[in-house]
């Protein structure tokens, strides 16, 4: 495995998530790191991100797995979609792109929520925005 | 010739948007209680207000990033959390502020009790949200706010005697009725009314709103450095009308409506119309971009969408939370809360929280990975830090001194 | 972590006091019972200054009013602040109790003096509410007595 040499901490944590349309979907709450066999590097797999990660990260865990949960009744899938494997991420800066769509992320289903139920009733939600 | 106009309404826009409920409540309140003595904290925080406007929209305009977006990048969700909750609280005391200080614009032209008026005021501050298109927005509560030049009109008026009045400005010293506590106390607030954190927050969202880019960066420096020295023209007017009038009549500004008095003793009842048009808008335009600011910052915190650049429902959180914050303030408004006595905690604490926004902007406005070749230069790096160090001192000594001089009364 | 911890303890606990100590004095302004006549005193003086504000600007708020320099909702509106203003010294003075007998009478006297400064400026917002604001120096004419009174208090007292 060969990859780049990055401060996680500096480069990849906290940075903004932006998905293939430029869109903002999040920030990266949380990484998955896993151990080289071979060589017993640290090698980042993944980015966490999604309701109740960053709580899990900063050591609230209880809450962040109720934070989780109620998300899952929020969203209509049940698997755990707030894991994005490194291998989608474009590019890598100030902020980080991903080859997805934001639709498909974990944070964008209280986004949904919002919209189909609250925001979404309001006269002129759709309307465009002048250039 | 059309960039020169641009150039020119941006100034005009930036002189009108300046003052806030805060502005106005400090600067009166200081002059009548200590003349001219503190017209250098107005200075000072007009400076501040420069250095940090300037990196941000700088920030802004390269990074294509807005501050809070940035604060828990650098400074780690911890930080940025705690950041994010002292912001948004204060925030929200001068957002009820802000409503409440409409209301009472409103009430003073109509006669009906502002309490009546807070709901109407919110959903009108929701709805121009909601739709107005964002530069509109700026323009005219900006360009209306200019009405307030009155109050330097006021001050010419009533011919002071302009010795008298710039030399107690250049050698200020506590009257002999206050204390070093309340004179530190107010200086404070008026730096704090001056620096408020909240137009940092939509000054920068703005300039990503806007899409600046480099080509902007001028007219975003032509703004800040002819329109914000203006702006702090227009407060010391204000301080000088409540000095040269409420001053001698031994009257202390406890309500909005006293603000105004000096007009209408010196101008009559076109003034006071016109002094009413200004606070009108110049805390409409406040109420929208504390409002704004609310929805910014959270969702900035959380890498949500945000902005009046996409459709509303491609931003649904961010407006969400926008609507929460105004029907919040406004039903703490409506708790008969004092609006005076809010907006001067606002302000003093919006001092006090300094150090937590202004910290990361200088951070970045230093780091080529964001700037580019334009990172600071070392004059500003010089001033900045400065900076720095005085709005640390004053987090220290803001709480301590809130009450031992129990708000500013004792 | 400890040291870790106990900072944030502490940032914690110094935000969640002034959070709630700003609600709290934003909504009541609870005034504390005087042990002492000196503190009552102080207390009373206070109040009066607070008085001497409110009758004065009824007075120049008056005085502009006569002059057709005010227009009728603001002179309403803002007389009536200060009616409520006066209201409430004059009642958060008179619900602070009296620690002697020699305290009784400041009491009384300041509490005559605020009352009539309350009946005064009420006739004000009367008038005022009628539209009467050509008249309103003379209505606003007995303010100046009261005014005297409350500075030769402070200045007896204060």
């Amino acid at each position: 495995m060969t990859g780049r040499i990055l401060y996680a901490g500096l480069e990849l944590l906290d940075h903004q998530l932006r998905d293939r349309d430029g869109r903002l979907c999040g920030n990266v709450d949380d990484l998955e790191v896993e151990r080289s066999p071979d060589t017993g590097e640290l090698y980042v797999t993944a980015i966490v991100a999604g309701p109740g990660a960053l709580l899990q990260r900063m050591g609230r865990r209880r809450l962040g797995g109720w934070i989780e949960r109620a998300n899952r009744l929020v969203g209509d899938q049940g698997r755990d979609r707030n894991i994005i494997p490194l291998a989608l991420a474009t590019r890598i800066g100030p902020n980080i792109d991903l080859a997805v769509d934001a639709e498909d992320l974990a944070t964008a289903d209280t986004e949904r929520w919002v919209r189909d139920h609250l925001i979404g009733h309001l006269p002129g939600n759709r309307h465009r925005a002048p250039e | 010739m059309k960039r020169f106009l641009a150039v020119f309404l941006g100034i005009l826009t930036a002189i009108g948007g300046f003052v806030d409920i805060g502005d106005l409540v400090a600067n009166s309140q200081t002059g009548t209680r200590f003349g001219m003595n503190l017209a250098w904290a107005v200075v000072l925080g007009v400076i501040g207000i420069i250095v940090y406007a300037e990196m941000c929209g700088r920030v802004a305009a390269l990074a294509g990033r807005p501050v809070f977006d940035l604060v828990r990048e650098r400074l780690g969700p911890r930080v940025g959390l705690a950041n994010l909750l002292a912001s948004f609280f204060i925030n929200f005391l001068t957002l009820t502020a802000e409503l409440a200080g409409v209301a009472i614009a409103l009430s003073l032209a109509s006669s009906v009790s502002y309490l009546l008026l807070i709901p109407f005021v919110a959903f009108l501050v929701w709805l121009v949200i909601w739709r107005m298109p964002f530069e509109t927005m700026e323009r005219v509560f900006g360009l209306l706010g200019l009405c307030l030049l009155v109050f330097a009109v006021t001050v010419w008026k009533v011919g002071p005697d302009w010795g008298s009045l710039f030399h107690t400005a250049s050698h200020p010293q506590v009257p002999g009725t206050e204390t070093g506590f309340t004179y530190a106390y107010f200086a404070i607030a008026l730096f704090g009314a001056a620096m408020t954190p909240y137009e940092v927050f939509f000054f920068s969202s703005g300039a990503v709103e806007e899409r600046w880019t480099e080509k902007d960066l001028a007219t975003n420096r032509a703004n800040v450095l002819i329109g914000f020295p203006l702006g702090g023209l227009l407060s010391l007017a204000i301080m000088a009308s409540a000095d040269l009038i409420l001053g001698p009549a031994g009257i202390d500004v406890g309500q909005l409506s006293q603000v105004a008095l000096p007009v209408a003793s010196a101008l009559g009842r076109v003034g006071l119309a016109v002094v009413l048009v200004g606070i009108f808008a110049a805390t409409f335009g406040a109420a929208l971009e504390t409002a704004l600011s609310a929805g910014y910052i959270v969702s900035q915190y959380m890498g949500w969408m945000w902005g009046k650049y996409v459709r509303p429902r491609q931003a649904s959180r961010f407006h969400l939370v926008v609507l929460l914050s105004i029907g919040a303030a406004m039903i703490f408004g409506l708790t008969r809360v004092d609006p005076v006595k809010v907006t001067e905690y606002s302000i003093v604490l919006s001092a006090a929280a300094l150090p937590l926004t202004y910290f990361p902007i200088l951070v970045i406005a230093n780091d080529p990975s964001y700037m580019g070749d334009k990172t600071n230069g070392r004059f500003l790096n010089a001033v900045a830090s400065i900076y720095l160090v005085i709005l640390v001192v004053l987090s220290i000594v803001t709480i301590p001194l809130l009450i031992i001089t129990k708000g500013g009364t004792g | 972590m400890r040291p870790r911890s106990m900072a944030r303890s502490l940032v914690a606990g110094c935000g969640v006091c002034s959070l709630a100590g700003c609600l709290a004095a934003c909504v009541a302004h609870p005034v504390g019972p005087a042990r002492t006549y000196a503190g009552y005193e102080g207390k009373a003086v206070t109040s009066a200054e607070a008085a001497q504000s409110s009758v004065a600007t009824v007075q120049l708020v008056a005085s502009t009013a006569a002059a057709g320099k005010a227009f009728g909702p603001y002179t309403v509106v803002s007389v009536s602040e200060q009616e409520d203003g006066l209201s409430a010294v004059e009642g958060t003075f008179a619900s602070i109790q009296p620690p002697d007998r020699r305290a009784d009478a400041l009491r009384d006297e300041l509490v005559a003096i605020l009352s009539s400064a309350v009946d005064h400026v009420a006739d004000v917002r009367i008038a005022a509410r009628r539209g009467d604001l050509a008249d309103l120096d003379r209505v606003a004419a007995p303010l100046r007595a009261d005014a005297a009174a409350l500075d030769a208090f402070v200045a007896r007292h204060g």
